[in-house]
């Protein structure tokens, strides 16, 4: 499920592709404000979501509320932004 | 069949028949072509590992692997590439067709599949011959390029510290039982951009080995990121527009449960703590503080105060700029020298010191003994574990010596790199030399022991690339196939055809609810209205079965290039074998035929090009003897005319040799000589045609058994075909296949004999003509008719003709021309022309002489489908019956 409160976006339960649209709507009327991703609740995330939030994390800045889970998805959004120039 | 594997067939076909009509122009191709074939490859390779095709996926992983090397320009274009892809997708369709019949996965020639893969490996070594090593172990992934690991060894490995794991000192994984073993691998990520949209999530995916993940790292660029967020709605943002690379501790085996479908796409790099500590320190120099490090933490870590050390780098990173180059290898240090155990910190301990003459070199090389020394430790260390290594360290000694005769200019160098090219002497394929005076002679010797190693090293390197595992595949070789079906059992079709078709339909729902309507007004109207009413009616329903009748028609009508794409394969393998030069011409490829005919024309075309190669043109010598080019050609051409399709075979060669054939003929008593003398010079090279006939006097695996022509003629014959050609001696052949556009729908002259529905085919009819009874003349007992001033023979067909019925001062006539033959049949009634979908006869009358087939009238009668050449046999075996009872 997705909820948007001002610049938080709360992510509960199991997020899947077919919410791809939904956030990408959510943070093109946000940007460029530094925004807050609540992860709390959040179960799993499909990729192509984790790749919008992680584009929006490049260029400006968000905030992850996380769990103690350490779920995959939290490693990915926690772990090493290389340069771009890095990239493979 | 199960669907996916049912779905993975037809896109397979789709794959290769675009592979097998591009391929050919591999070499001139633009970069565009190149990548749509590497695709086409690629999402074979894809496909057949989810239905878990082993032997297609083997093959076109090799084949892919090829084709990316030509489209990074890493290889250049030779001739062989071609030979070597089309034999691998040649077997790739094999094995296809070979699923289709069977219905399910098969099993694949295991010799096959490796010589198919030796060979496009051997193009991929760039033509070096692969020594081919049975049984060694190879790993059953691919390694990440030099690049790609220097950037990976740049990332931040702090999560190392988190992660509690002791990383071995060093890796070598040469056996299956290393497979089992939990290291830590690097991954990244190289996959196909559209694996989400195909439900491949590689997070998921990740997500399954749980805390085996260490980390990820992601890389996407800021224009890429733009591009994500800024997207409109009609990208659903299921492309993968970010780079990922992985860390994961764990056997191989569990990341290849894990990772099953993206494992053919993924890069491994095992890490130890000597490659992490094998980060690039650059030359900048901060040397008072990396001393007191170096100084420092050596003694720090020899005490095993491994939290003092972390604490010691941490607190002078900021005095040397987080930024600068020994940073990172500080940094290194920090990360692993908690997880490292009594080998590692002794690693670390020699990075340390590295790090220290690194900068001393950039200065001034003093010293190099202490340089040595480490070197040595080094190679007595290693050379324990791994035979491979020790060649790595004698090639690391000797490039250094290089760098010191290039860098240093003191006296003493010469003496320095002697002393210690000396001591490496037992290990170097070349004794020193005694001239060995100046720089430039060292040099150059050095140079050229280096070379040797590493040319050993690659050869090496390439045996171990060709892997063949035992007991991987359990693979029987499959029965001998013949290629199936050239189309394929789908026909795509055009959305426009479907909106169409669909606009027809609902025009026909509306006429078909109008009837109703019309039965219940017909009881206040008089027959005359009705009749109107319905013709009408009738009207408007009869235009739109005609146009369904076209969409559907023109639904199976395919460009006959589906068939003529097969054949510049076959001419250059035949060719090529035979010695010949041979240019195929092909023109007309967009004509369309009728999904069927194309079906069946593949055979006969293939028996025609192969007399043409193998009889026609002549050898190079011959024709160059001949005042002609050595190379020759072959026209394939294909056009309309009328309703009939026509297909030319145009060659260059010697023709046929028409004496010859003639010859034969009379030797084996297949004809008269009489006969024959009443023939054209065409008409008797067409004597190729007859069954039993062959004029090689050797004969070759592509044709000479005397069974290729006749096979020709009969294939065409089964769809109403026919086949001429026109021949010169030294200067070539044409052959002219005319053959209907389409099967589907069939003409017919719709006959009434005895109360009974007939139909003759419309092609065969030359003219209808009413008669009268003296028109028909006797010669020798056989009735005969005068028609345009030719004798026709009249034929009375007892069994169906009601003689009683007959008006003999007008009888009906059809005259057909049956293949130059004309034959006059006495109808009792003439009804008109029809076009029916004719159906083939089945059961008791399956193979009734005089009828080919039944069609439904639109009064629900059935018509009988005569077939012309058995009417003109029956007129022949009534003759031969006439002649044995005279006699």
């Amino acid at each position: 499920m997705v909820n948007i409160k001002n610049e938080t976006i709360i992510l509960n339960g199991a997020v899947y592709e077919d919410k791809v649209l939904t956030i990408r709507k959510a943070l093109k009327e946000l940007e460029p404000k530094p925004i807050t991703i609540d992860l709390r609740k959040c179960d799993d995330i499909h990729t192509a979501v984790l790749q919008i939030i992680v584009s929006y994390a490049l260029l400006y800045e968000v905030k992850y509320i996380l769990n103690n889970s350490n779920t995959t998805y939290q490693k990915l959004l926690t772990g090493i932004s290389q340069g771009e120039n890095n990239c493979h | 069949m199960n669907q996916l594997l049912k779905q993975f067939l037809q896109e397979a076909r789709e794959n290769l028949n675009f592979i097998d009509q591009n391929l050919e122009r591999l070499e001139t191709a633009n970069d565009e072509l190149i990548n749509a074939i590497f695709r086409a490859a690629h999402t074979l390779k894809g496909d057949s590992g989810i239905v878990g095709f082993l032997a297609i996926q083997e093959i076109t992983h090799n084949a892919e692997d090829l084709l990316d090397q030509y489209r990074d320009k890493k290889i250049e274009f030779r001739p062989e590439m071609i030979d070597a892809l089309y034999n691998a997708f040649d077997e790739v369709m094999n094995l296809v067709e070979a699923a289709e019949i069977q219905g399910d996965i098969v099993q694949a020639d295991e010799e096959k599949v490796k010589n198919i893969i030796k060979s496009l490996k051997i193009i991929i070594n760039d033509g070096d011959e692969l020594i081919e090593v049975e049984d060694i172990f190879s790993l059953p992934y691919r390694e990440v390029s030099k690049e790609q690991k220097e950037i990976l060894l740049k990332s931040d490995f702090s999560f190392l510290i988190e992660s509690g794991i002791t990383i071995p000192l060093d890796i070598s994984i040469n056996t299956e039982d290393d497979l089992k073993k939990k290291y830590l691998y690097a991954i990244i990520f190289d996959i196909d951009a559209d694996c989400m949209i195909f439900g491949n999530d590689p997070i998921y995916a990740l997500s399954l080995m749980n805390n085996d993940v260490l980390n990820i790292s992601t890389c996407i660029t800021k224009e890429m990121a733009h591009k994500n967020i800024d997207s409109d709605d009609s990208d659903d943002g299921l492309k993968l527009n970010i780079s990922l690379s992985v860390f994961v501790y764990a056997t191989y085996d569990t990341i290849q449960n894990a990772l099953y479908n993206f494992l053919d796409d993924c890069l491994f790099l095992p890490l130890d703590i000597n490659t992490l500590l094998k980060v690039d320190s650059g030359n900048d120099n901060e040397l008072g503080v990396i001393d007191d490090i170096v100084q420092n933490g050596k003694n720090l870590l020899k005490t095993n105060k491994k939290t003092e050390f972390v604490q010691l780098i941490q607190s002078s990173l900021g005095l040397i700029g987080n930024e600068s180059n020994h940073s990172l290898v500080l940094q290194r240090l920090m990360d692993i020298i908690m997880i490292s155990d009594e080998d590692g910190t002794n690693a670390c301990i020699s990075s340390l010191a590295k790090l220290q003459n690194n900068l001393s070199k950039s200065n001034h090389i003093e010293d190099i003994e202490n340089k040595e020394t480490l070197i040595y430790e080094k190679k007595e260390k290693t050379i324990k574990i791994d035979i491979n290594l020790k060649e790595e360290i004698i090639i690391d000694i000797l490039e250094q010596q290089l760098v010191q005769l290039e860098v240093v200019s003191s006296a003493g160098v010469l003496e320095r790199v002697h002393s210690i090219v000396e001591k490496l002497e037992p290990y170097l394929s070349h004794s020193l030399e005694e001239h060995l005076s100046t720089k430039d002679d060292y040099k150059e010797w050095i140079e050229k022991q280096l070379n040797s190693y590493k040319t050993k090293k690659a050869t090496k390197e390439k045996a171990s690339k060709f892997v063949v595992k035992k007991n991987e595949r359990k693979i029987k070789p499959i029965e001998k196939q013949t290629r199936g079906s050239i189309v394929g059992k789908t026909v795509k079709i055009e959305q426009e055809s479907i909106d169409y078709l669909m606009n027809l339909i609902g025009e026909l729902l509306v006429a078909k609810n109008s009837l109703p309507y019309l039965a219940d007004n017909s009881i206040n109207m008089d027959a005359k209205n009705i009749k109107r009413a319905i013709l009408e009616k009738y009207t408007n329903i009869n235009r739109l079965t005609d146009e369904l009748q076209d969409i559907i028609m023109s639904m199976r009508m395919l460009p006959v290039s589906y068939v003529f794409d097969r054949y510049p394969k076959l001419i250059r393998d035949i060719s090529k074998k035979l010695n010949k030069k041979v240019k195929l011409v092909v023109s007309g490829g967009e004509t369309k035929l009728d999904k069927n005919i194309i079906e069946m024309l593949a055979d006969p075309l293939i028996h025609i090009i192969r007399n043409s190669l193998d009889h026609g043109i002549e050898s190079k010598e011959d024709r160059i003897k001949l005042g002609k080019t050595e190379e020759g050609y072959i026209n394939l051409n294909a056009y309309a005319q009328s309703d009939k399709i026509v297909i030319e075979i145009v060659d260059d060669g010697a023709g046929i040799n028409v004496e010859r054939v003639v010859k034969k003929v009379l030797e084996k008593g297949l004809l008269d000589a009489e006969d024959i003398d009443k023939m054209s010079y065409n008409e008797q090279a067409e004597l190729i045609f007859l069954v039993g006939l062959s004029t090689n006097e050797t004969i070759t695996e592509f044709s000479g058994r005397g069974v290729g022509m006749d096979v020709v003629k009969k294939s065409l014959d089964t769809f109403n075909g026919q086949i001429n050609l026109q021949t010169k001696k030294n200067k070539g052949t044409k052959i002219l296949l005319t053959i209907p556009a389409s099967l589907a729908v069939t003409s017919l002259l719709h006959i009434l004999m005895n109360q009974t529905h007939y139909g003759i085919p419309m092609d065969s009819v030359s003219e209808t003509v009413k008669i009268k009874k003296d028109d028909i003349t006797y010669l020798h007992n056989e009735p005969f008719v005068y028609i345009n001033k030719d004798i026709v023979p009249v034929l009375f067909i007892d069994q169906m003709l009601n003689q009683d019925e007959l008006d003999y001062d007008n009888i009906a006539v059809v005259v057909l021309n049956i293949k130059g033959n004309l034959l006059a049949v006495v109808v009792n009634e003439l009804l008109g022309q029809l076009e029916v979908v004719q159906k083939p006869l089945e059961g008791i009358l399956e193979k009734h002489p005089l009828l080919s087939g039944t069609a439904l009238l639109g009064n629900g009668q059935i018509i009988m489908s005569l077939d012309p050449l058995g009417l003109l046999g029956s007129i022949e075996s009534i003759k031969t019956k006439e002649d044995q009872s005279v006699a």
